[in-house]
């Protein structure tokens, strides 16, 4: 193979997918980068640590064809430190010698043909999506997975695209976050996706402009976003039947700030119980309290105004729940509902862009008797 | 059938009855030795020297500056029951002497061949007196300073049985040397020494006290890390010193018990020891003690056996409960001490506030999450507000003044690793903790100022979790998280036979859990827990450890938090993020108990820079 392109171009491309490549594995190949080289396509590199992979390709001035694989590390830190300027790559199987100026740089190559192969997924476009929206809805939603390793299903976040819907759902069996997102889906696929990939694609995202087109397999998702490609294999299911959970009808609403009880909360949460941070919500007529109390620390109480005009409920809930969620929201008011203090307490901004819906479920921590 | 002569009863001969109780008496050479030794020490003696030849039957000789017998008494001190320490028997309830039967140095004389040369202070002249077999030779003129020397030779030489059945040379002596060196621990105040065949096994110089003593006999590496022991309960005192946890070993050789002056074996003051360690030592070990005890000599009968090895305390409870308290608060007091050293910084910090944090890397930094350490008191006082939230630790900090002592104590406590607080109280990124350190993502390591502290996550999360979810058994009710989605669990028979027995303490733990079906339960809610392990299956987990570990037979809350804390604890091998093992390390030095978790293993090792400058050859520097 024998290729040259900007320096700027090569660490662009490398930057995309190095970030893949596992620190320590117990197969070398995974720790290094493929290079493809391809007349007509340009060049391709791939990074994988099986469960996923990204493919970044950017154009090059191609003399001959070929592929090899490197350390993505080491090869990496000598790009990025080369002067902006054209760089001229040339290799076999054996290895690859960049040549930059009066530099010469060889790395060994690893057997090509180790290097795991990506999924193969149909070329057809199925769902695409603007970046900014696709990236609130994870940040709505991944917080909410469970670390459990007993229960895979619940440790990654649930994409449903339906005809007019698409939505992402998440839950650790306590809470429950699900954001949905209006459009002209036109298909249907259920994925199950690990929180590692889609911090993934949130970086990959960060800067990217155009569309993002959702793909998969029965077992792999692909986002596509533009010349690079993220592909996940997805967790083993299925995710809980969440709409069973979901209460039809809350009937005590209250509507409260948004930052008034993420301040509150975070004052009266240093005096919670470390464990269980447990705080207390009494909801009355138009004031809500919050309390808390740590044995040995202390305790703490405030009062917030609040829009209800229902009954007397008192609720206890851990409150690093809460203020996780709360974080998530946007606008001003949050509309909260209630049925019982052993019943799930559903959460949702008030005022919401019109194509967009965020709905949050906790269950609260049973008070004890004497409380 | 005519009659032989040995079927007749008749009176045995004097010398026969006197080699039978002194066979009784002095089972071995080392209990001549110790006879010897309580006979110089009731004679106040300020130096005591033992000489042994060859082997402690065939030479031994105790040579003390006590008081000394007249020439008069010489001769009667080596008949029975001649003793000048008690005279009437209501003396027998108030002994206060080491020896009192009057049986010793007869004894001895009985079986070996003994030479007591004596002269008393202020008297001119030193007298000896020979006995072989029981039967004494003429009074001599000797030379000697103010003192006593016994010397016994051939042991044992009259009772061949005896003779036959002795340990060898060499495990007499190690007993012989343990004998001294109890009787060097019970009096510091004397000057002892070892010799065998002239050469000396040690020399102890007279010590001010106690923790002298130790000094000299074990170094002071090994006394650094001991925990005085000092109560006072009506009339029983008990005072001393017990080893750290790591000190605990099998068998009881580290072990030395003294009641009212006296080195005793007692199995139910050992226990009474085991007991003020709670579950920090593992079953088949004990912990390293020198405990003195002392009670009013009429509530203790040491009359059980010549040896007098064996006590019998009249007021048993009352003893083993002071015993076992007082070795608690010395136990109790094991962590600041670990972490503080012995000094506590005087107080460099004024009236004047601590210096208000920054939020740049770098700045003053407010106390660490170390100060919990400390015990509840500083951490209530020093970081209520930190201590313990989850919030607090994610860049929330105390916006009012510290305590005025802040400085001082964080200086103490040698802070590493600033806690920078993170940009705003809302931003994402990870706070800059303590510094902590996974390994193996096994073990939490920490530096605190006089070492390395190394913490093993999931003992220390068994303990953390074994006290609150007892606590919450035995007092409050604490609610549960209730879950979204219930869990139906299948049960065994005996698992559910063991649900219907405890149920009452599964819905105070915080279960909310009821029958479905046969043999299936379903779970509602769970005890609130950070990081919890395998939430759906931990009902059932804990009944199968409940199950195995027997806790029918026991029934107790203990076992049952046990259960739990060993299968909803965070497993070895589970990575923890910065602000877990800040949690984890705050909790359980919030806890009762933490040296240890509930089987008895330790949960965390220290590792003091005075051991790791030894190790790399920086002799002593700090």
């Amino acid at each position: 193979m024998k290729f040259t392109l900007m320096q700027s171009d090569l660490q662009k491309a490398l930057h995309l997918v190095v970030s893949v490549v596992p620190t320590k594995s117990t197969l070398p190949i995974l720790e290094t980068v493929l290079l493809d080289a391809q007349p007509k396509g340009g060049l391709t590199l791939t990074a994988t640590d099986l469960d996923i992979s990204v493919r970044a390709q950017h154009g090059a001035d191609v003399k001959e064809g070929g592929r090899v694989a490197v350390s993505a590390r080491r090869f990496f830190d000598v790009v990025r430190e080369l002067p902006e300027q054209e760089v001229a790559l040339e290799g076999d199987e054996s290895g690859l010698t960049l040549s930059c100026g009066s530099g010469r740089y060889r790395f060994v190559g690893a057997t090509v043909e180790d290097f795991p192969s990506l999924p193969e997924i149909a070329a057809e476009r199925e769902v695409g999506l603007d970046p900014r929206k696709l990236e609130r809805l994870i940040r709505r939603t991944l917080y909410a997975v469970s670390t459990d390793e007993t229960r895979p299903e619940l440790t990654g976040v649930f994409l449903e695209v339906r005809e007019q819907e698409l939505r992402m759902v998440a839950t650790n069996g306590h809470r429950l976050a699900r954001a949905g997102l209006q459009g002209n889906f036109n298909s249907k696929r259920e994925m199950l996706l690990p929180p590692k990939a889609l911090n993934q694609l949130l970086r990959l995202m960060s800067d990217f402009e155009g569309e993002v087109d959702v793909s998969g397999t029965k077992n792999y998702a692909r986002f596509v976003l533009g010349e690079t490609q993220l592909y996940s294999r997805m967790l083993e299911g299925p995710f809980p039947d969440y709409d069973r959970v979901i209460p039809k009808s809350n009937p005590l609403q209250a509507i409260i700030r948004r930052n008034d009880l993420i301040a509150s909360l975070r004052r009266i949460l240093v005096l919670s119980d470390s464990q269980t941070r447990q705080v207390r919500m009494v909801l009355d007529d138009k004031q809500l309290r919050v309390l808390a109390e740590y044995q040995g620390a202390g305790e703490a109480s405030e009062e917030i105004p609040v829009e209800y005009e229902g009954e007397k409920l008192t609720i206890g809930y851990n409150g690093g729940y809460l203020l996780e969620m709360l974080k998530t929201f946007d606008g001003e008011r949050v509309e909260m509902r209630f049925q019982s203090e052993v019943s799930a307490g559903t959460f949702q901004p008030a005022d919401e862009e019109p194509e967009e819906s965020l709905l949050c479920l906790i269950m609260p921590l049973r008070l004890p008797e004497a409380g | 059938m005519p009659e032989t002569e040995a079927q007749k009863i008749q009176r045995l001969p004097h010398e026969v009855v006197g080699r039978i109780a002194a066979g009784e008496m002095i089972t071995r050479p080392t209990a001549a030795l110790k006879e010897l030794l309580e006979n110089a020490l009731d004679a106040e003696a300020t130096r005591i020297r033992i000489d042994v030849r060859e082997a402690l039957d065939r030479h031994l000789e105790i040579q003390d500056d006590g008081r000394g017998i007249p020439r008069a008494e010489l001769a009667l001190a080596l008949e029975r029951y001649a003793t000048s320490k008690i005279s009437r028997e209501e003396d027998l309830l108030r002994v206060s002497t080491l020896g009192f039967r009057g049986e010793a140095l007869a004894s001895i004389a009985e079986i070996s061949h003994l030479t007591l040369i004596s002269r008393c202070r202020g008297s001119e002249d030193a007298w000896q007196l020979r006995a072989s077999g029981g039967q004494t030779g003429a009074l001599e003129a000797a030379a000697r300073a103010p003192g006593t020397t016994v010397r016994v030779e051939e042991l044992f030489f009259n009772t061949p049985v005896r003779k036959r059945f002795l340990k060898s040379p060499a495990a007499e002596l190690r007993l012989a040397r343990a004998t001294v060196t109890a009787f060097a621990v019970a009096a510091p105040g004397i000057a002892w020494a070892f010799f065998q065949d002239g050469k000396p096994l040690f020399e102890w110089a007279a010590a001010p006290d106690l923790r002298a003593r130790l000094i000299e006999i074990h170094g002071a590496r090994l006394v650094e890390g001991l925990l005085p022991v000092e109560a006072r309960e009506g009339g029983v005192a008990v005072r001393g010193f017990v080893g750290v946890p790591e000190l605990a070993r099998a068998g009881r050789y580290h072990q030395t018990l003294f009641v009212n002056g006296r080195a005793v074996a007692s199995p139910y003051l050992a226990q009474a020891l085991r007991q003020g360690f709670g579950d920090l030592i593992p079953g088949h070990q004990n912990p390293w003690a020198v405990l003195f005890v002392t009670v009013p000599p009429d509530r203790l009968d040491v009359n059980l056996h010549p040896t007098k090895q064996e006590v019998r305390f009249l007021d048993e409870r009352m003893v083993f409960g002071c015993v076992q308290r007082a070795v608690h608060q010395a136990v109790a007091k094991l962590l600041p001490r670990l972490f503080l050293g012995t000094e506590r910084s005087p107080a460099t910090g004024s009236s004047a506030p601590a210096p208000p944090r920054q939020s740049s890397a770098g700045a003053p930094a407010r106390p660490a999450r170390w100060g919990a350490i400390d015990g509840r008191e500083a951490t209530a006082a020093f970081y209520g507000t930190a201590a313990g939230s989850g919030e607090g630790i994610l860049g929330e900090s105390p916006k009012r003044a510290a305590p005025e002592d802040a400085e001082a104590f964080q200086e103490a406590m040698g802070l590493q690793g600033p806690l920078t607080d993170t940009a705003g109280a809302g931003g994402g990124s990870p706070p800059d903790l303590v510094s902590l350190w996974q390994l193996h993502n096994r073990y939490v390591l920490a530096q605190t100022r006089k070492g390395l502290l190394i913490i093993d996550q999931h003992a220390a999360h068994e303990r953390i979790l074994y006290e609150q979810i007892l606590a919450r058994m035995q007092r409050e009710p604490a609610g549960g998280q209730q879950l979204l989605f219930p869990v139906v669990q299948e049960l065994t028979e005996p698992e559910s036979r063991l649900f219907g027995e405890i149920k009452g303490s599964l819905l105070r733990m915080g279960f909310d859990v009821e029958e479905f079906g046969e043999e299936s339960v379903v779970v509602r809610g769970v005890p609130p827990l950070w990081r919890a392990r395998s939430e759906a299956s931990l009902l059932r987990d804990l009944l199968a450890e409940a199950e195995e570990t027997g806790l029918r037979e026991g029934e107790t809350l203990e076992g049952l938090a046990r259960a739990f804390a060993c299968r909803a604890a965070i497993k070895s091998g589970t990575p923890l993020s910065m602000e877990e093992m800040n949690r984890l390390v705050d909790e359980l030095f919030r806890t009762a108990m933490p040296h240890g978790d509930p089987h008895g293993r330790p949960t965390f090792v220290f590792v003091s820079l005075l051991e790791l400058n030894r190790r790399f050859g920086r002799g002593g520097s700090e």
